[in-house]
């Protein structure tokens, strides 16, 4: 543990149970013996439930809060508020957003630190880039808009195994755009249309080496490797502006190496997320909007 | 018999107090408890940086660094308390856009160094000549566990100890608390009890002050 | 005429006198002492439930989740059979722009700090039930408190939140193994829940001045209303046996104090009930 002398310290070192020893080995049938169908038994373009809402945080200017299986992540916007004097670069350009993401402590199985992790400045990173694009801030010049997330939760508590802590970029991306686009939707920001996200994990047939995808996977499908009666080798997250079909954001991972594939891939999960918007972020936008009148 | 070679529950350890110990700084004091002893230095009124200027009155900024090791939430806290407590006592408000430093070391920890940064910091004030109210007085009661209070517990005392009570009195009006912090699991009698020791080992302190400035000046 | 908004914004002092002295509140609260319950706890149905932990909800606006993770750690060499309780206070930047993305200042210090000598020691639970193997192996439990929204009166949330965590903590029972030097659960065990033997209630109160230079004290103060006051008093009280078990403030007439305590009480056991 790194010296954090700006909190309450506890033992110097602390670490997560082992899980208890199998007493009778019925072989542990691994998931990846399963030749059909996902763990969960979704089809292949199928979405989790995704529950979103907004006006949670009160103080902010506009909140949301999405929930997608394991993963629950909070979003704030403050602002638009000026930025100081001393900071204004040049008087032409636009306004700027800036984007922090933090996982709370108890968010993962192991206790973070409140020290930052890299993962969460890559998220950080990562969701600017998604969001820029919907974004008209040549009409908010000298100000800035302030997007803060709060990761609650990153994993399903019950479905993994306790020593593995999911990179969980890909997983907690997708969420962390819906939320944020959420969110500066409620906090009444000019945008070009609601970003929504949705990662996709993409798989190879060990067999006939032949590539294939599986829509919104979950931390258990990336961590057992397998799926459907593939190996997975890589990830790919995408922003899109549903209404009008542009992709704002793509991250993408792994061994593919297959740029046909990769084309069909963005266009399922552009599709996946016009579903998304369809059924969750509308109903959760037009709720913000009768609240507020 | 208490462990430090004192025969009452009531009883204070010997106090120390002295002024002008830094040749630097505006204002200085050293105030003790026994082998409890702690630094006050204070700076001001004298500039402030511009984020926190207040254009009608001083900025109080509080420091307090422990006997050894960093400096952690527990001082962060003493801090905050002492700012609560000078903020009442100082008239900041004819010092507008300045700042008014004051720094407390603690140079011995043998319990109560919070009680004796109160001190300390009020006399440094004094000694620095910044407009005061009033003076403040602090000290710290503790129960032991067979319910029994102890004035100005040492550090192996309060080891030991139901519940822990700081309270800090003014010189003006001994009818307001001027700072209370207690910890442990105690009840309202108690607690009563304590306050009312407290107002009368205040009144003690207060005196022990008058006699020490009164030594200071005699000789000039 | 100046509009209500405005004039707060120029006369914050003024603004909330003048309600003050006509025994109102500006959010349409009435009396000072009376006590006024806002509180929900949610349980968590939607928003935690990972490893051993759980939230709440607590009063008013503010947002507070409490999250309880436990793990093994090896014990102090002077104790060897007491476990760790170790609290923490969070605001990130999420619950209201006054706090900056920035190391925790003295405000988030001495919250952390305040709620920690509520809850050290032995006070709150028995730290021995926390040990698996004297010397050896005990848990520790991390109570991380974050604010996702923040509307004054810290402490009382900080706590409420913390409480209700505690309460509904369930550890898996562990086993110690000499061979390995290991512990070993079962992550999805959740036999054991905790002796929990007290459960502090804070109650927050704001002193200030009225017109006449007299002392009045009124319950739970909200931030805007925290920027006039001359101080504040917050009494923690045990709502299983009506002990008291911190008291922080200043500037508190003695008699001011007294009521102070006795309101505590009150809201302690109105607080149980829910």
């Amino acid at each position: 543990m790194a010296l954090d002398s700006k909190r309450i310290k506890g033992p110097e070192k602390s670490f997560v149970p082992l899980p208890l020893l199998v007493q009778s080995t019925p072989t542990p049938t691994p998931t990846s013996t399963k030749t059909k169908g996902r763990i969960d038994g979704r089809g292949t373009d199928e979405v989790r439930p995704l529950f979103a809402t907004t006006r949670l945080v009160r103080q902010a200017s506009g909140s949301a809060f999405v929930e997608v299986g394991g993963v629950k992540v909070v979003c704030a916007v403050y602002g638009p508020k000026p930025v100081p004097a001393s900071k204004v670069q040049d008087h032409h350009s636009g306004g700027r957003i800036s984007c922090d993401v933090r996982l709370s402590p108890f968010a993962a199985l192991k206790r973070k630190q409140f020290m930052k992790e890299p993962a969460e400045h890559s998220l950080s990173n990562n969701l600017h880039t998604a969001l820029l694009p919907s974004l008209l801030l040549a009409h908010l010049p000298k100000s800035q808009i302030d997007i803060h997330i709060q990761i609650l939760q990153a994993q399903n508590p019950t479905s993994i195994p306790p020593n593995a802590f999911v990179s969980s970029l890909s997983l907690l991306l997708a969420p962390c755009i819906t939320a944020a686009s959420l969110a500066l939707a409620d906090a009444q920001i000019e945008m070009m249309d609601s970003v929504v996200g949705c990662n996709l994990g993409i798989y190879r047939n060990p067999s006939t080496q032949k590539l294939f995808w599986m829509v919104d996977c979950t931390e258990e499908e990336i961590e057992t490797r397998s799926n459907g009666g593939g190996v997975w080798v890589g990830n790919c997250v995408v922003g899109v502006m549903p209404s009008i079909g542009k992709v704002t954001g793509l991250v993408m991972d792994g061994d593919i190496g297959d740029v046909g594939f990769v084309m069909e891939a963005v266009q399922v999960c552009v599709d996946a997320c016009a579903k998304i918007h369809e059924v969750v972020v509308k109903k959760a936008l037009i709720e913000s909007a009768q609240a507020k009148e | 018999m208490r462990s430090n070679g004192r025969t009452d529950e009531h009883q204070l350890r010997p106090l120390s107090a002295s002024f002008g110990v830094l040749s630097r700084a505006d204002g200085s004091s050293r105030f003790g408890f026994g082998t409890t002893e702690v630094l006050a230095s204070v700076f001001g009124p004298k500039e402030v940086r511009i984020r926190d200027e207040k254009i009608d009155s001083a900025t109080l900024q509080i420091s307090v660094r422990p006997l050894n090791g960093l400096s952690g939430p527990l001082h962060r806290l003493a801090e905050r308390q002492l700012r609560d407590l000078i903020e009442a006592a100082v008239l900041a408000s004819i010092h507008p856009r300045s700042a008014i430093q004051v720094t407390i070391q603690v140079t011995g920890d043998d319990g109560c160094f919070m009680s004796a940064a109160v001190n300390a910091a009020s006399l440094a004030l004094l000694d620095a000549g910044v407009a005061q109210r009033h003076l403040l007085a602090s000290v710290t009661l503790a129960f032991d566990p067979n319910g029994t209070l102890l004035l100005d517990p040492s550090l192996k005392e309060l080891e030991t100890a139901k519940s822990v009570h700081t309270f800090t009195f003014s010189n003006s009006n001994d009818a307001v608390i001027a700072g209370v912090s207690s910890e442990g699991v105690y009840s309202q009698d108690e607690y009563k009890q304590a306050c009312t020791v407290a107002q009368q080992a205040c009144a003690t302190i207060h005196s022990f002050y008058r006699k020490t400035m009164e030594q200071k000046l005699a000789p000039q | 005429m100046v509009n209500p908004d405005t004039f707060k914004k120029l006369h914050p002092q003024e603004f909330h006198r003048r309600f003050l002295g006509k025994g109102v509140r500006p959010d349409g609260r009435e009396g000072l002492m009376i006590d006024l319950l806002n509180l929900t706890l949610v349980t968590p149905n939607r928003i935690h439930r990972n490893c051993k932990r759980k939230c709440a909800r607590s009063n008013g606006w503010n947002t507070v989740i409490c999250g309880i993770k436990a793990e093994v750690a090896v014990p102090d060499t002077n104790h060897p059979t007491t476990g760790y309780l170790v609290p923490n206070v969070d605001f990130p930047p999420i619950c209201g722009s006054q706090f900056k993305p920035t190391a925790p200042g003295e405000f988030t210090q001495s919250v952390s700090e305040m709620v920690y000598r509520v809850v050290k020691g032995n006070n709150i639970l028995d730290l021995e039930t926390l040990c698996i193997e004297g010397g050896k192996a005990v848990w520790v439990l991390y109570a991380d408190i974050v604010f996702l929204n923040y509307e004054g009166n810290a402490v009382d949330a900080a706590l409420l939140a913390f409480t209700a965590a505690l309460k509904d903590t369930k550890l898996p029972v562990a086993v110690y193994s000499d061979v390995e030097g290991t512990v070993r659960a079962d992550a999805a065990d959740r036999s054991v829940s905790l002796d929990v033997k007290r459960v502090p209630f804070g109650a927050t109160f704001g002193i200030f001045e009225q017109d006449g230079g007299a002392k009045m004290a009124m319950a739970d103060p909200t931030d805007e209303e925290e920027a006039v006051l001359i101080s504040s008093v917050t009494v923690v009280v045990d709502g299983e046996s009506q002990e008291l078990m911190g008291t922080f403030g200043a500037q508190v007439p003695i008699d001011l104090m007294d009521q102070c305590i006795g309101q505590a009480k009150k809201r302690a056991t109105a607080i149980k009930k829910l």
